[in-house]
């Protein structure tokens, strides 16, 4: 499609504030790239022929039963000759080879009668496949388990649910640990019993057990939720169901903890078949929930767990795990058992699929893999269905790289230069200059910057902040190790360096503040909730919060002694000195105890190995058994190409928001682990990959999609690159003025200081303001929001309008030398666009052009409307 | 004399000379009554180049009478000019000019000082000036000199001269503030500069060979305000998106606070043949008059400098001793007496520290006296040491003084820690407070009863910092009480007739010295009576009415006697000197 024939008029940032009379014409006249228009709701399609059925698959293929009342879930599925993978359980016929053994649902489901060996076969027109059963100990029960059976039923009636008595607050003074993942404390709540208060635990009311070991069956446990005493709750079950048994028999066993099964809940792991559902409108797909414990058993989990689909407008699923589409989209689902909580992620595509549309990733005819992003990226694009975009032009590509890895626009001159090289690896080699050039440095020091949150503040030491941003700038020039920039920041010590961030206001900064930020920024955690309360909806325990705490409770500062009182070293109480043995412990705000630092596994520092909590932390976190750390990085650094996470927000890492693309996140993790974290291979992988490369343009199945980066989306330049590119296509510097704290002296920064450069709280901007910076008072958080402010500020604002015709500039320059109108324009567009305008725009910006009033006039209104189109004010 | 200069002179500034004549007739002290002492501000340049001749411009205020420049106490010599070797310079409609009689002043460094004109200026935003000729001789001391005014008021402060071996390059009033307007310079060569306006930048190209290594200085200079100069270094390559972009070649300079600025310096292997840019700035932006700087930048061939373990020790021990109730140790009498007695010439235990070590290792056994050696290489690294015990009745009472040759506080502290035969610490340089640390002392003491082996451990106090440039020695030796530091506070002293001036004092004693230091002036002027304070350690100086007035100041030695805790008088030792005037 050509570009003039989706021509979008007054299409600027700040939306359609665009002025009247030339500089609106102008603008007009420039073409902005179709794809910034809004986005909609889209589609794909399936197919229900099963005529094109090409063979069954069963799950699980083998099984072992244990124990009486043991069942298994089964789902049939059927696998298309266009590769294309469905549910047909429903369709199947299912048959037992010896149903004496055991009696099989329509749907599914297989209950055990008696010890055996059977299999069952599912015939699908005139395919079949089957699965072995094995049949063992039907007549024995299994030993109670606090934390599988009575966790299990209390999570399964939804009794320790966020919105029951696994809330914050508890319900009735009764208090259980979210989905049961704290089986201890529920046992202390059921057993021991009392009324539980959320930021304390002083009992104003004796303890009263809620079980009867005398009278098992007036125990509170039993009578509140059969309603046979009035329960708020309502009824959760009744006298004589399964459900009430299990907890009698648990009761009359004289309610015994059972550690060893708490030991099991904690190595078993929860699996959900499967990971990720591709719906058409007419399809369902029943998922198959397993346990797999610690000795290696399989338990079905199916019927026994709790489906919570987190967009029902998308998708419903039933308490047999069947998942039933009710509308196109994206959605989770999310899967809560006694102790673990997973999720699935479904997808419902509402268009037929077309079979070339497929066929066009497989053929060629769509990028092809180049490196680890696109063979996850494609491979999930192909099981939707959805066909790429094609790969950008050279002239995007070179303004969306240079932009993303620099902040810096290209020079015309190096623009035609670029787009006249024949070179087919120019791309790559561009790459290669823009990660060694020092504006690489600038920028992504810059962008740590607001990361590591490199702010004055109220500092009274300059001092600290000119070593902070020393040291950011340093961890960036030498490309050091994105691990060990971790360790240093966290287990910052001494004088300098990282160490500015342990302050506010001069003061050192709470334990759990500290703790807070650092498991944000490095785990991509936010345990906020659980400082007061066990976190509502994630399995994040107070008691966690306040053991993470710990790590940084034993920090202390040594001020120098006069005249160096300012030289403030931060360090950790040694452990182990004369008199320094075990003091300032951190004490839980609840319980008042001594709070012992603890790993979010629950582990512990030995008592001997103290001597630095914090690097004993930082190593934990960087470790590479912790599941968090190289993902938190890789999607942190994602984002900051594709405007938003694998996992988004990008700083909310949990079970129950889980990624788009778990393989590629995974991927990205590891090859970023194991290329020792660094993050200039980091990026030239991003960049280097197809999916980056693909155009804004949409195809006929991709118009729509927003999460799978089957195109590149557009994403606003970040303020202060916005400032630095307008600064640099008019070629008059940005003049900052400095506000030093402390000694330093008021005053306009050095000549040539970058927007990138400055320090928020020290270089006043209304620009900044206007667009957004980040403040670093906090981690960074970017909104794509146009204000009423940013278009006044293009109207009338002195950034747009004053360095434009400011003499000197690059305009006044061009206007002063040999150069045509088209050949000033042409200059003008590589400058702003990266790209020479198109004959239609040359025809029509000329015929103004020669219309106006005055030649100056009209060029400044060119360059006007070149800076505030959206084309520019975006990386594209 | 240049008399063919002097010829040319316009006919306002012969008026000029007649009066400077007319005042030749006076005495400096008789005619200028009642004047406020005078305070320096700068000078530029701030340099000069040995063999030369420079012109110095000296900002200030009360200059007025100001006849001689102050190069130092002892040894420098202070004349008065002959009328006809006074040559006035021009100067502008704001100021007025004052005479007195000029002084030719010279060190035994090597240098000549004589006012040529004062310019005193009537408008409060307008300094006084002190035209300067300054006589930088073939054999004058490289380094930086002390340089005051002498008016009737008295003694200025001090400000710094420092005299170069190299080129001086006056870029006070050209600066240079974009890379790209970087002035070109040839190594070797010293800049007097001066940032006027605050967060600027000055830029300096220069050209070097691969396998150059340059050093670039920038002394803190004294005065009123005092620039503490910020460096850093660019190369001139440009990049593909901005060919006048600069890379930048170092990164982590130390930043030191501006109240208590240090001498910064920079030195860098050359790898590539090329242009490069230095660039000076002023931390945080500190500008204004007196933000003078001077740059140097030469080549440096790698020198250890450190001093030798040996001496450092030996120098240790004899500060200590001096300034202690103890004989002097090179008295073979006393070593027979006391075989604890230290002895200076005597050979140390050398004991250096194993890498990598740990806990376990069995060396690191050293016997007294010891000089222990080692470095904290990676962070987390512990250092250990041991020492055996044979305990007299009393104990063996040791002091152990850390010094950090390379790498210094807040940078590095190094932490000891006794352990005692059961592996309990017993003994700490880490002084704690409550939940908090409360210092990080450079030595500490204690008293070992018990026989067996002790353990010395050795770590940062930031365990996350590990670098082959944090070196410590550690001397081990019996305690001595004794004195350490005597810090008289002012530099200089203007006193009136008939009026008194007050010296304070500061000690500092350590190691249990309980006796008594006694201070006394020598040399005091005629006219001049020394009092005691019952304020602290204050000497009161009181002035005659009719005390003898001089044009140059005198020199006032303190001098300290250690009274041992008996009351025995024992060794007398310098304390310092300072510049005394007598002024109406």
């Amino acid at each position: 499609m050509n570009r003039l024939e989706k021509r979008t008029h007054n299409d600027n940032r700040a939306g359609n504030a665009c002025p009247a009379g030339l500089r609106a014409i102008m603008l007009g006249a420039i073409l902005c790239i179709a794809t910034l228009a809004p986005v909609h709701a889209g589609s794909n399609a399936g197919d229900r022929n099963l005529s094109a059925l090409h063979s069954l698959r069963i799950i699980p293929k083998n099984v072992v039963l244990n124990g009486a009342d043991a069942s298994q879930q089964f789902v049939v599925m059927g696998v298309f000759v266009n590769g294309f993978i469905r549910d047909l359980t429903a369709h199947s016929r299912l048959s037992l080879s010896n149903p004496a053994l055991a009696g099989i649902s329509d749907s599914g489901r297989i209950e055990v009668n008696m010890d055996g060996q059977l299999v069952l076969r599912a015939n699908v027109g005139d395919l079949s496949t089957t699965a072995e059963v094995q049949i063992r100990d039907s007549r024995k029960h299994p030993p109670s388990s606090f934390a599988r059976d009575i966790g299990g039923i209390l999570t399964n009636r939804g009794c320790n649910s966020a919105e029951c008595h696994g809330g914050v607050q508890g319900m009735g003074g009764f208090k259980l640990s979210l989905n049961g993942f704290f089986p201890e404390t529920d046992y202390h709540w059921i057993v021991r019993g009392g009324k539980y208060d959320v930021l304390t635990d002083e009992q104003h009311e004796p303890w009263s057990p809620r079980v009867n070991l005398e009278k098992p069956e007036d125990s509170l446990i039993l009578l509140k939720p059969t309603q046979s005493v009035p329960h708020e709750g309502g009824r959760r079950f009744k006298v004589g169901s399964i459900e009430y048994q299990t907890i009698l028999d648990w009761i009359r066993e004289g309610a015994p903890l059972d550690k060893t099964g708490e030991g099991a809940r904690k190595d078993s792991r929860l699996e959900i078949y499967p990971k990720e559902v591709i719906l058409d409108p007419t399809g369902q797909q029943q998922l198959v929930v397993t346990i797999q414990h610690a000795d290696g058993s399989r338990e079905d989990m199916t019927h026994r767990v709790i489906y919570e689909s987190r967009n029902t407008a998308v998708a419903h699923i039933n308490d047999e795990g069947v998942i039933l589409p009710t509308g196109p989209g994206d959605t989770w689902v999310i899967v809560r058992a006694a102790g673990h909580l997973s999720s699935v992620h479904i997808q419902v595509i509402p268009q037929p699929e077309t079979e070339g549309t497929a066929k066009s990733i497989q053929d060629g005819s769509s990028p092809a893999e180049k490196n680890l992003v696109d063979k996850h990226v494609f491979a999930k694009l192909r099981k939707l269905r959805i066909e790429p975009s094609g790969l950008c032009t050279d002239e995007e590509f070179l303004r969306r790289v240079c932009l993303d890895v620099t902040g810096t626009l290209p020079p015309p001159g190096r623009t035609r230069e670029f787009l006249k090289d024949p070179d087919p690896a120019k791309r790559d080699k561009l790459i290669e200059i823009l990660l060694e050039s020092p504006q690489y440095v600038d920028f992504w020091t810059y962008r740590f910057s607001d990361l590591f949150r490199v702010y004055f503040g109220t500092q009274t030491n300059m001092e600290f902040l000119h070593m902070y941003q020393e040291w950011v700038r340093h961890c960036i020039a030498q490309n050091k190790p994105y691990d060990q920039i971790a360790r240093e920041r966290v287990a910052a010590q001494g004088y300098g360096g990282p160490i500015l961030h342990y302050y506010h206001h001069a003061a050192m900064r709470p334990a759990e503040q500290l703790m807070l930020e650092q498991i944000k920024l490095f785990q991509g955690l936010r345990l906020e909730c659980a400082q007061c309360h066990d976190h509502p909806t994630e399995p994040w325990s107070q008691d966690q919060f306040w053991g993470l705490a710990a790590f940084f409770g034993k920090m202390t500062q040594l001020r120098g002694k006069p005249p160096d009182n300012h030289k403030t070293l931060l360090l950790d109480l040694p452990v182990g000195l004369v008199g320094l043995e075990d003091r300032k412990p951190m004490k839980h705000p609840r319980t008042q105890d001594d709070v012992e630092p603890t790993f979010m596994d629950g582990s512990h520092v030995p008592g001997d190995d103290r001597r630095d909590l914090r690097m004993k932390l930082a190593q934990w976190i960087t470790s590479p058994e912790n599941p968090y750390f190289a993902k938190a990085a890789a999607n942190r650094f994602w984002a900051y190409f594709f405007g938003r996470g694998i996992i988004n927000p990008i700083d909310d890492l949990r079970p129950s928001n889980p990624p788009t693309h778990p393989g590629l996140l995974e991927a990205l993790a590891r090859d970023f682990r194991d290329n020792g974290y660094d993050l200039k291979h980091f990026i030239r992988t991003i960049v280097q990959s197809h999916t980056y490369q693909l155009s804004v343009e949409p195809t006929g199945t991709n118009r729509n999609d927003t999460v799978n980066y089957s195109r590149f989306h557009p994403r606003p330049l970040e303020a202060p690159v916005l400032l630095d590119a307008i600064s640099r296509v008019t070629g008059v510097n940005e003049k900052f003025q400095m506000y030093a704290g402390g000694l330093g002296h008021k005053g306009p920064t050095p000549p040539g200081t970058r927007a990138v450069d400055t320090i928020p709280d020290l270089c006043p901007s209304h620009f900044l303001d206007v667009y957004g910076r980040s403040n670093r008072q906090t981690l960074p958080e970017y909104y794509d929001e146009t204000t009423i402010q940013q278009a006044l500020h293009i109207l009338a604002g002195s950034t747009y309008n004053d360095k434009i015709s400011e003499a000197g500039g690059r305009l006044a320059h061009l206007l002063a030398g040999p150069a045509t109108d088209r050949g000033i324009m042409e200059e003008l567009y590589l400058a702003t666009l990266c790209r020479y305008p198109t004959e239609r725009e040359h025809d029509e910006l000329e015929q103004l052009i020669r219309e106006g009033t005055s030649r100056k006039t009209n060029m400044e209104a060119l360059t006007w409307a070149l800076v505030s189109s959206r084309e520019f004010a975006y990386n594209h | 004399m240049d008399l063919q200069l002097f010829k040319m002179v316009p006919l306002m500034v012969i008026f000029r000379y007649l009066a400077v004549l007319a005042a030749l007739a006076l005495s400096a002290s008789d005619t200028l009554e009642g004047h406020a002492s005078p305070e320096l501000g700068w000078l530029k340049p701030t340099a000069g180049q040995v063999n030369s001749v420079v012109e110095l411009e000296i900002h200030g205020s009360a200059l007025v009478g100001t006849h001689a420049v102050w190069l130092g106490g002892e040894g420098c010599t202070y004349a008065p000019l002959q009328p006809d070797l006074i040559q006035p310079t021009t100067s502008d409609e704001r100021t007025t000019i004052t005479t007195t009689l000029y002084h030719l002043s010279t060190n035994p460094d090597g240098l000549e000082a004589t006012i040529r004109d004062v310019l005193v200026s009537d408008k409060p935003n307008i300094q006084d000036r002190a035209i300067v000729r300054m006589t930088i001789k073939p054999d004058t001391r490289v380094g930086l000199h002390e340089l005051r005014l002498v008016s009737p008021g008295g003694l200025s402060n001090r400000l710094s001269f420092a005299v170069v071996p190299e080129m001086v390059i006056d870029k006070h009033d050209i600066t240079h503030n974009t890379p790209g307007t970087a002035h070109p310079i040839s190594i070797p060569a010293a800049i007097s500069g001066r940032f006027s306006g605050p967060h600027r930048l000055h830029y300096y190209s220069f050209d070097v060979a691969a396998g150059q290594t340059i050093g670039f200085k920038v002394p803190v200079l004294q005065g009123a305000d005092r620039l503490d100069g910020q460096l850093m270094l660019y190369e001139t390559t440009g990049s593909w998106l901005d060919p006048g972009q600069s890379r930048r070649l170092v990164f982590n300079e130390e930043k030191a606070y501006g109240i208590h600025p240090t001498n910064h310096s920079l030195t860098h292997h050359f790898t590539r043949t090329g242009r490069y840019i230095v660039e000076i700035g002023s931390i945080f932006g500190q500008a204004g008059m007196g933000y003078s700087y001077l740059l140097r930048v030469n080549p440096v061939k790698p020198v250890n400098d450190e001093r030798n373990d040996v001496d450092w020790a030996r120098d240790r021990l004899h500060a200590v001793i001096s300034r202690s109730s103890q004989e002097p140790p090179d008295e073979a009498r006393e070593r027979s007496k006391n075989p604890d007695t230290m002895d200076p010439g005597s050979g140390f235990n050398l004991v250096t520290s194993n890498e990598p070590d740990g806990e376990n290792i069995r060396d690191g056994l050293f016997s007294l006296p010891a000089i222990l050696t080692g470095s904290i290489e990676e962070p987390g690294d512990i250092d250990w040491f041991r020492f055996n015990n044979e305990p007299t009745t009393d104990g063996l009472t040791l002091t152990f003084e850390v010094d950090t040759p390379r790498i210094t506080g807040p940078f590095f502290h190094p932490c000891l820690e006794v352990l005692d035969p059961d592996g309990k610490s017993i003994l700490t340089n880490v002084e704690t407070e409550e939940t908090r640390i409360k210092g990080i002392g450079t030595g500490m003491s204690g008293t070992f009863k018990r026989k067996g082996e002790y353990r010395l451990r050795i770590w940062g106090i930031s365990s996350i910092h590990g670098d082959p440039g944090q070196v410590y020695r550690i001397l081990v030796r019996p305690e001595v009480p004794h004195v350490t530091h005597v810090l008289v506070r002012e530099d200089r002293i203007n006193l009136a007739r008939g009026k008194s001036a007050s010296l304070h004092i500061d000690t500092q004693t350590m190691e249990g010295f309980e006796g008594e230091l006694a201070i006394s002036p020598q040399d005091l002027p005629e006219g001049i009576h020394a009092r005691f304070s019952t304020t602290e350690a204050t000497i009161v100086l009181v002035a005659d009415n009719n005390a003898p007035m001089f044009p140059i100041p005198r020199v006032l030695h303190l001098t300290g006697q250690i009274m041992d805790s008996s009351g025995r008088p024992g060794r007398t030792f310098p304390i310092g000197k300072l510049p005394i005037m007598v002024t109406n």
